[in-house]
Order: C-alpha cells, then structure tokens, then sequence
C-alpha cells in the first residue's frame, strides 16, 4: 500500500502541472493588468506601462513562466500583488475559513443526504419517497446564492438569529464560529445534501435487489439490520465517493457564498484575485485546488479499502 | 509685491494667527468671517459641531464599522487614484489643502500662502507643532520629500510636474514652489482629496518601494492612525490622540477635525444587498454604494436611513481620436447629435433621484459650472446626426464599444446609446467586458472607438485628467491645451469663468473629445443612529459620532 500511495503522490506533479500551464496561458492571453487596477481610472498611460516594467509584467510569456516555475520549485509561490503577501500565507490565512465552512457544511450535507437517501430508498414509492425526492429536485435546482440570500433575509434581517455576515475564528470562540458560519454552512449543506440524498437512494435501491439481500431477508433477519448492516455498508462506496468529491469542490471555495456572507474564504481570494489580476495569487489558488482534489480523491481510495475489504491495490 | 492667493484662501489665511498644535487659528478680519461664515452655510452648522462634541464625550460608540465596496491595493495615497485607498488615507493623512464644504480650497496643513503676482512663485508657511503619528513634528523636510513624490506618482502631481521648476526649502516651517509657467490651481491640486497630496513623514518616503510605502510606514497627521489591515477582512484605524486640529468651525474636509471613535474599521463587503442589510441589523453602520433600486427599502428600514451623495460622478463615452471613425470631428458630431441623454440616464439610474440631465463638466454646486454648449448636449436629432456622417469616410464598419457590467450603469447606457447610434447609421458592436479588461483595452488606440468611463468629482476643470493628451482618448490639440494653459493662469474668477464657458462650448461640446451623459448621484446607507455626518462627495467619519 506504501508503493501505491507513494504512486499516487507522485502522480501529483503532473497533475498540477498540466493546471498551472494553462491557466498561466489563459491569464496572460487575457485582458486586463494589475497596473492599471493598482493605479486606479485616471492613471496615465505612462505611469501604467512604468508600473508594468517594475513589475515585470511587460516581459514575454516563456520568461515569466520560466520564473515562476523556477521560483516554484524552491517553494516559492510568489508575493500576492495586492494582498503585498507571500501567496502561500495568503492562502493559509484564507484557508481556515474554508476548512471550517466546508467540515460544517459536510456534516449537514452528509447528515441529511445520507438519513434521507436511506429513508427513501426503503421506503420507495411512498409518500416519505416521494417528499425526499422533491426536497433533492428541489436542492440540486436551486443557486446556492438564491437560497442564501434568503435565509440572511428570513433569519438575519427579520429575526436576527443568525449574523448577516463575517466570520469568528473556530480557535477564537467555537461557539460563535458555529453561530457566523449557520446560514452559510446550511446554504451549502442543504444543496450538497440534496446531491448525496439522490446518489445513497440509488446506490442502497441497488443493492436492495442483490441476492444476499433477498437471502438475508429469506432467512429471517430483521429488514433494520439488514439495511443497516448488509445494505449500508456496500453502499457507503459510491457514497464516499460523492462526500469526497463535494468535499474537493467546497475546499476550492464556495465562491458564492463566500462573496454573499462576505467569508475571507479561498472562493473569495479566488475571485478577487481574478478581478484585479492579481496572477501570482490565482497560480497559487489553482495549484492548490488542484493539489486538494488530488490529496482527498487519494483519501476516498484508502477509505474504500476499509469500507470494502475485497478492495486491494 | 506679492499677493494673497484666490480661491477662498486669502481671507482665512491672512487673519490667521499661528497658535502652534492647532494652528488655524480665530479669524478676526471682517473678510475672513465672511468666508468662515459661508463655509458653516453649506457644511455642519456651528451648534451641530458642538452637539456633536458635547454627545461625543456622554453617548458615543466607540466604534464605527463602514462596509466598503471592496479591498484596497494599497494604503498609499500616492500609488493610486483608487477610491477605497483615498477614502481611507484621508482619514490617515492631510495635505497642505483640503476642500471645505463649498468645494473652496482651505488650508490644512497649510499655515499660509503667498503667490507672486505673476502665479509663479508660491511660498507655503507650514503650521507648528503638528505631529505626525510615529511622535514626530512635521516639518518642510517631510512636505519637501511628500511632494516631490506625490508630483511624481500621481495624475494630479504630474499635472503640476509639467510646470514645476523647482520646490525649496527655505527653513523648518516653509516650503517654496518654482513654477515655469503661471497656474493659480496649484493648491486646488493639492487639495482634491481623490489624488491627495498627503504628506508622509520623510521616513516612509524613504521607505517606499515599487508597490508604494508598506503598511508600517502608513503614517500621517490625520485625525485617525493607521492600526491594522487584514486583507479582505478589514482594515483598522485607531483614534491619534495626539492630533493636532484646526481651530476653524469644521466645513467640508477643512476646519476642526474630531474623532469621535476609539476605532474606526473599514470591512470590505462585496454585495450591495450584504451592505444594506447589515447597516440594518446593526451588523455595520455606514453601507457605501448601494442599488439606487434600494432607495425605498433603505427609507423604510427602521434602523438604518438613506444618504444621497450629491453630486458624485458623472457617466461619459469616452471617444478614440487617434485612430478609426472618431478620429474625424464631424463623427463626434454626428455621434453626439443622435443621442437621447433623458433615455439613457433613466434607464441607467431609474429614479430621478440619482440623475440630473445637464451638460455642466462641474456639477451645479461647484464654482465654475457652465451652460456653454448646451445647445449640442442632449439634441437626439437623427437626421442631423446622419447629415454629419455623410459628409465622413464612414462606410459602415464596425464601431467598437467597450463596456461592463462591473458598473451597471456603464453597461445600460451602452445598450441605450447604440441603439440611438445604430437608428443615425453606426454600426455599432459592444463589447461587454470586466472592468479590469477596459483600464487597459483603452489604452491601446487600435483596440476600440469608444469606452464606457466616468469622471470622479473634480474640484476645477483645469485639472481635468481627461482634458490632457495622454489620457486614453488621445486630445491631442494644442489650441485647446493653450487655453487650459490660460485658464489655469487666470486668478480672477469672473474672467476664469469666461475662458471655461469658452472651453467648454468651443471645446468640450464642439470638438467632442468624450460624451458626458448627465450627472449621476450616489446612493449609500447609514445607521439611524450615526449623526452629525456630512453627505460630501467625499465620505468622511471625523467630527460625526454614533449614539449608543
């Protein structure tokens, strides 16, 4: 198992290299510069071409990439151009954020996705069914955005339960990290549950209809143990798999509803970024996302083989 | 002999006497009353001031939260004409001038100016005893080393830098300028607090480097100091005890200056609808920027109540005369002929509450507002317009315009106006981008024909940055740069108002270098509870308090 993750780690390299060429390429091919957002709108055009020499950016595509490149490999993610910080400890600042938001959303989502796609499988074609299934339709339809906008209407502007915004740092005060990350949590929670509602139905309706289910069954266990023991267990495969896969997604940053609760989050960071062009952060930004989904789908690997045992590598 | 300068300066200045910290001093002279008296007219009147006082020391919050519209570059004044960096800097930082709440130039750090007749030669007393926040006292090696900086830096500085001989140091508390040519707006460039003049202790001069000064060189006379900024979560600043004030009534961003908070923190807050709700909730207590669709929402909250900032921008079209169509006058005229400026404005603004159609390039409550021109604004005559393009090259092709959603109302009038266009024969192809994509698509004269762009809150048309050469548009002209030439040497105001009703018919109407559309006003949301605030163009939280 040593060899394969080392493998797998391995395989790292080029995985996120293939990311960071292109989307270097697709910044530089791109309109729009950090000088003249820096300078601001009545900027002359001498003093924007000055900034850009300064910065380097007036130089051609192969010698900033070779730069970069070669700074990376000693660890060097660059300087943020507007943040005036190093990129790895923006990310880290910004990092926390996300982490809490996603670990909080993931327990929502897995909590009632799971509980739900149970439910509604054992009880197919039923009223209890039939309502999880529109609550799914209904969650995977709706913009994470549209639904958060109007829980911060319902329980921050009318009632004032829930902040309408900002973060409390989880080390600071959990309670009050759990209180300013609610809303956002469940905007996400509630969508991604809807996702992994949809996948556990199906997944334990198959296996409903395996043969050691109906032997099971034939031999007069009782039908909770056999769900919970005999079903569940084969289903939690493709489960973990969605749970890993939400998971890599929220960790890149749930950039909507990181702008809408204003979350100093990576999903933020990324979309600022990309507004003032701000090019070392977003290389970084995407060398990360990039490195998490590879990290986490190597998790969800190793999990599998201690869900299923008859998985080897 | 030399005489006091115009513009609102000579009579304060004259009778101002030097009391150390505080400087400012009590006017005496029947002049300087008058001008004392007109500034408290349009400002905070005198009992608002001491109420405000009086209520700071038994009711006051400690601290104000302001959502801001996004995160700043920088905190240095000097390396941006960013709004986010200048509103918070000149809460950090003064200049020699400032602007009063008449938009007049007022002495700030200034203790007194004298200009040589012939507007050459200005010599600048600075005031005594007024500290920056590292302890130190502020003396003409700091402003010497500020302005040679900011002359080099910024628009503005540049536009004094093209007549700048020399600046001089005579001794601690004076400051000389040499100039090549006469210009009377060279405090009303100091003054604008959009590109200010800060003055930095020579120190963080010193220290800057190509990104501009870091943080911890943030350091000013300012009323607030620079505490702490954590990118994109927020910025701090703290009361400065030690701050030197002003002994005038407050007017504007001139006279006495109180922080009335221990803290004053700037959140950045990208949603216009997150902003609003949270000067609702309490959550903050000033909102900027916000829909003007939010207006009625805003007035029947009843925690928080709407601020008008008027007057603000104004929406323009701005027109490439290097090269392509527009580089023939008659376009320009035909473009600016076919143009509806009622419909564009209302489908831009909506509410009448945030336009105004007029084709003044300074608003109606500045000095030198003008009607020169306004036969050629707003005339919507298509057959006009499409007599003018015949008598052009124009065969059709493509008439290029940038615009963005970034600024919603860019991107409305946009759609407004070239449909206008496209009934007086342009073709017309627009090009909706970000915002970031524009600042430097303009740049590049083969690129487009028009850009959708703005024109901050300018206090004289002679520093208009659009009126120079370089600026993207290209204006190259020199009868029309002589006569900014002129107008800027010209210190009698009823004869500078002739030059500029002159300019602006001949010039900004006849030749068509960009198109204003009309004014437009701004709509920003403040706690019920936060008084004494002054709703000028440039937002400020000195003197204004928040009741618990």
């Amino acid at each position: 198992m040593g060899a394969y993750i080392l493998k797998r780690l391995l395989q790292l390299i080029p995985t996120m290299l293939i990311p960071s060429v292109i989307v270097f390429m697709l910044i530089f091919f791109s309109p729009g510069d950090p000088a003249s957002l820096m300078l601001g709108p009545d900027a002359t055009v001498e003093q924007i071409a000055e900034l850009r020499t300064q910065m380097g950016y007036d130089q051609p595509v192969a010698v900033q990439m070779g730069k970069w490149f070669s700074n990376l490999l000693k660890g060097d993610l660059g300087e943020s151009i507007f943040l005036n910080q190093p990129v790895t400890q923006a990310i880290g600042e910004h990092l926390g954020v996300t982490m809490a938001l996603t670990i909080f959303a993931m327990v929502i989502a897995a909590s009632i996705g799971v509980t739900l796609g149970i439910l509604s499988a054992v009880n197919r074609g039923k009223l209890l069914d039939q309502a999880a299934m529109v609550f799914s339709v209904f969650g995977v339809s709706i913009p994470e955005f549209w639904l958060a906008l109007n829980l911060i209407l319902v329980f921050a502007v009318y009632h004032q339960i829930f902040p309408i915004g900002g973060y409390v740092p989880f080390f600071k005060d959990p309670a009050g990290c759990i209180h300013s990350l609610f809303l956002p949590a469940v905007s996400l929670g509630i969508t991604q549950a809807a996702f992994i509602a949809r996948m556990v139905r199906s997944s334990v309706l198959e296996i409903l209809d395996q043969d050691y289910v109906r032997t099971a069954m034939a031999k007069g266990v009782l039908y909770r143990k056999v769900v919970m023991k005999h079903v569940m267990k084969n289903a939690m495969v493709p489960t973990v798999t969605v749970v890993g896969m939400t998971f890599s997604v929220l960790l890149g940053g749930a950039i909507a509803i990181e702008m809408v609760f204003n979350l100093p989050g990576i999903g933020r960071l990324l979309m600022n970024a990309v507004l003032r062009r701000d090019y070392p952060l977003i290389q970084g930004i995407v060398l990360f996302i990039a490195a998490s989904y590879i990290v986490i789908n190597l998790l969800v690997d190793l999990i599998y083989m201690y869900i299923d045992p008859r998985i080897e590598y | 002999m030399k005489r006091a300068l115009s513009m609102g300066l000579a009579a304060i200045m004259i009778a101002i006497s030097v009391s150390g910290c505080g400087g400012g001093g009590k006017t005496t002279s029947p002049e300087s009353q008058a001008v004392t008296e007109n500034s408290q007219g349009a400002g905070e009147s005198q009992t608002e001031g001491n109420q405000a006082e009086e209520a700071a020391d038994s009711n006051m919050a400690e601290e104000l939260k302001v959502a801001v519209i996004g995160e700043p570059a920088t905190l240095d004044v000097h390396m941006t004409s960013a709004f986010i960096t200048q509103e918070i800097g000149y809460h950090i930082l003064e200049g020699l001038y400032t602007i009063d709440a008449d938009y007049n130039t007022v002495p700030m750090l200034a203790q007194d100016t004298t200009v040589s007749d012939d507007n050459t030669h200005y010599t600048i007393k600075l005031r005594q005893g007024v500290k920056f926040h590292n302890g130190k006292e502020m003396t003409s090696e700091d402003v010497e080393a500020s302005l040679k900086r900011w002359v080099e830096k910024t628009s503005y500085g540049a536009i004094l830098g093209k007549i700048l001989d020399k600046i001089e140091v005579t001794d601690s508390y004076t400051v000389e300028l040499y100039l090549t040519e006469p210009s009377v707006v060279v405090t009303t460039l100091l003054a604008f607090p959009n590109q200010q003049g800060g003055i930095y202790p020579k120190e963080s001069i010193d220290a800057a480097g190509e990104k501009g000064i870091p943080e911890e060189y943030i350091i000013g006379t300012g009323p607030y100091k620079f505490s702490e900024h954590k990118p994109d979560q927020y910025v701090k600043l703290e009361k400065f005890e030690e701050y030197c004030a002003r002994e005038e009534e407050p007017s504007g961003h001139g006279g006495r200056k109180t922080a009335n908070f221990q803290q004053l923190t700037f959140v950045p807050v990208s949603e216009d609808a997150v902003r609003k709700d949270g000067v609702s909730t309490g959550e903050y207590h000033f909102g900027e920027q916000i829909s003007t669709d939010m207006y009625d929402l805003v007035e029947m909250d009843p925690n928080s109540e709407p601020v008008v900032i008027k007057p603000w921008w104004w929406p323009m079209m701005v027109l490439n005369k290097k090269e392509g169509v527009f580089a023939d006058v008659k376009a320009r005229q035909a473009l600016l002929a076919c143009l509806d400026m009622e419909e564009c404005m209302k489908a831009a603004f909506g509410n009448e509450l945030f336009y105004r159609i007029d084709c003044s390039a300074m608003f109606q409550e500045q000095p030198l507002y003008s009607e020169g021109g306004k036969e050629m604004y707003n005339q919507h005559d298509i057959e006009k317009a499409k007599a003018l393009l015949a008598e052009t090259d124009y065969n059709g092709e493509p008439v290029v315009w940038y615009t963005t959603k970034d600024y919603p109302y860019m991107y409305k009038i946009a759609v407004v106006a070239s449909q206008q266009m496209k009934d007086a024969g342009f073709n017309v192809d627009v090009q909706v981008v970000d915002w970031a994509t524009i600042t430097q698509v303009r740049n590049d004269p083969s690129a487009y024909n028009i850009f959708s762009g703005a024109t901050t809150f300018t206090p004289d048309p002679g520093v208009l940055p659009h009126l120079d050469g370089t600026w993207p548009g290209w204006w190259e002209n020199e009868e029309k740069d002589q006569m900014i030439v002129e107008l800027n040497a010209e210190a009698d105001p009823e004869k500078r108002q002739k030059i500029w009703d002159e300019f602006q018919e001949k010039w900004m109407w006849g030749d068509v270098p960009f198109i204003k559309m009309g004014d437009y006003f701004l709509l920003s949301t403040r706690s019920k509870n936060l008084k004494n605030f002054d709703e000028g163009p440039f937002t400020f939280f000195w003197n204004c308090y928040l009741e618990k």
